[in-house]
């Protein structure tokens, strides 16, 4: 399964270790989930970092081996209905290359949120853990 | 010359052609402001309430729930 990483998300990984966006780095692996950022994220996350302390830093180096970085799809082919231009970037390479869109941004992806966009899921990280465990999908954590 | 009305007025005496020309380059320019796409950069604000719900969904998920 292809997760598309928000820069939200990848954040909140960075800055929290107990929280949903960390579960899905450390739960990636064992799961066959694999991670999706974008050069658009890579920068969103490096502008975001800058104003956080150095561990989110350090914890973003590591975090990243475990991400696959795909090239950003600027345009789609059909129309969006989706008026926020500086989202557009994230929500195209996700149509392009993912199943899921991960984000923990409810002021742009207010309206997407729990939606399916052209068969993309967009969710938050705890809705998709959520999703997942009541699919069975979850492997007995050791 | 850096204020607005110091700018009309040198507009003002340009002939129409260079008019015209400053209208179009005017136009590209704003649109092209508009149009740029720009890296979302989170507010504290922002950033606080998404690791508070991101927390909650992990605590939620370590209770199996």
């Amino acid at each position: 399964m292809n997760l598309f990483v928000d820069s939200s998300v990848a954040l909140a990984a960075c800055l929290s270790s107990t929280g949903g966006s960390r579960l899905i780095f450390d739960l990636a692996r064992a799961h066959g989930w694999a991670l999706i950022v974008s050069p658009w994220v890579l920068r969103e996350v490096r502008e975001n970092l800058v104003a956080k302390p150095p561990e989110a830093t350090h914890v973003w180096l590591k975090l990243r081996k475990r991400i696959i970085i795909e090239d950003d799809e600027l345009a789609f082919d059909w129309p969006l209905v989706f008026s926020i231009t500086k989202d557009k970037p994230v929500l195209c390479t996700a149509l392009a290359c993912a199943d899921i869109l991960l984000t923990l941004d409810r002021n742009d992806f207010q309206s997407l949120l729990g939606e399916t966009v052209y068969g993309l899921q967009i969710l938050t990280p705890g809705k998709f853990l959520q999703s997942q465990r009541e699919a069975g999908r979850i492997l007995p954590q050791r | 010359m850096s204020t607005l009305i110091e700018i009309e007025a040198a507009a003002d005496g340009l002939p129409s052609a260079e008019k015209e020309e400053l209208l179009r380059f005017l136009a590209i320019r704003l649109r092209k402001e508009r149009t740029e796409v720009k890296p979302r950069i989170y507010s504290e604000a922002e950033v606080a309430a998404m690791l508070a719900e991101d927390e909650a969904d992990g605590e939620r998920f370590r209770q199996g729930r």
